[in-house]
């Protein structure tokens, strides 16, 4: 079980404006959808399932599970403006892998938000013992990528021309990395 | 908290000048010994073990810098070491509820001009 006690967690901006950081519920469903439509199109490419569908939401947020996919939403008021999720494998050889998808709203860009999503999904990877926490992104989006580095990711791979936005436009995909602290030399074999 | 200070007088330094002289570097690196043993302090009643390996790594880039290891690029490992000991803090103030640091925001507080601020996200 992933330890969720920290929360919810009162989070400052760099203007000075709070924000909540909690785990999504299912009564989120119409603040998540109303997020997603308002992201720019090339942060919902990587979606498997179309984000401005209302059911599609409200499907997830019937069906959570924190152990495989832990939704953090960042709340302004009763607004969510930024989301931070962390994926899991129970079993299998990826099980100490933990895939990171962070989302801030276009105009809560800029103020620290990004980073502390970052910040929270770190500690939560370091929490359930995870070995490696995993992130894609596509090349365009510069800043995540400078925020993912600053917070200890190092690129692994970029794949060129490797995936495609919902207008079929082939874009650059980042892979980046972060070990985690667990992770000693001597666990190889 | 004087952890943020404490960064941004390494971060306005003289030792990342060009015109730098050895005694700006020695300071720097006393600077760094005393800013990383302040936040080993600040992080010994705090359950954060991402914090904890960044400081380690800080401790490591600046023993690098001060045995001569690093050779020519010295100076780049203490540089490692102060990014490392920015990210420790900015944990320890996102634990605490608190707004990120940004060295930027101080700029008019030290003679820098040089320093190249990053963006937040």
């Amino acid at each position: 079980m992933i330890p969720l006690d920290r929360y919810p967690k009162e989070i400052t901006l760099r203007d000075d404006t709070h924000a909540v950081l909690r785990p999504m519920i299912p009564e989120d469903a119409d603040g998540v959808w109303s997020f997603l439509r308002q992201l720019p199109e090339i942060d919902k490419s990587h979606f498997h399932e179309d984000v401005d569908r209302r059911e599609t939401v409200e499907r997830w947020a019937k069906s959570l599970d924190y152990d495989a996919a832990l939704p953090i939403l960042a709340i302004r008021g009763d607004r969510v403006v930024g989301s931070a999720t962390l994926y899991r494998n129970r079993t299998g050889w990826k099980q100490r892998v933990g895939i990171v998808r962070i989302l801030v709203a276009a105009d809560f860009r800029h103020q620290g938000l990004g980073t502390a999503l970052i910040r929270e999904i770190r500690h939560l990877g370091e929490k359930v013992a995870l070995n490696y926490l995993l992130a894609e992104v596509i090349e365009e989006q510069e800043a995540a990528v400078r925020a993912l580095e600053r917070m200890g990711f190092e690129k692994a791979f970029v794949y060129r021309n490797f995936v495609n936005d919902r207008k079929g436009r082939l874009h650059n995909l980042v892979v980046l990395l972060h070990p985690m602290s667990g992770l000693e030399e001597d666990t190889f074999y | 908290m004087g952890l943020r200070a404490g960064h941004d007088l390494l971060y306005f330094g003289r030792w990342r000048r060009m015109d730098a002289t050895t005694i700006d570097v020695r300071k720097a690196h006393h600077q760094m010994k005393r800013l990383l043993g302040e936040i080993s302090i600040a992080l010994e009643t705090e359950d954060m073990p991402a914090a904890r390996l960044d400081l380690e790594k800080a401790l490591e880039a600046l023993y690098t810098a001060e045995s001569g290891e690093g050779g020519p690029d010295a100076l780049r490992y203490l540089d490692h070491a102060l990014s490392y000991a920015h990210r420790v803090i900015g944990d320890l103030l996102h634990e605490k509820g608190l707004p990120p640091h940004s060295p930027a925001d101080f700029v008019g507080w030290y003679d820098a001009g040089e320093v190249p601020f990053r963006e937040d996200w």
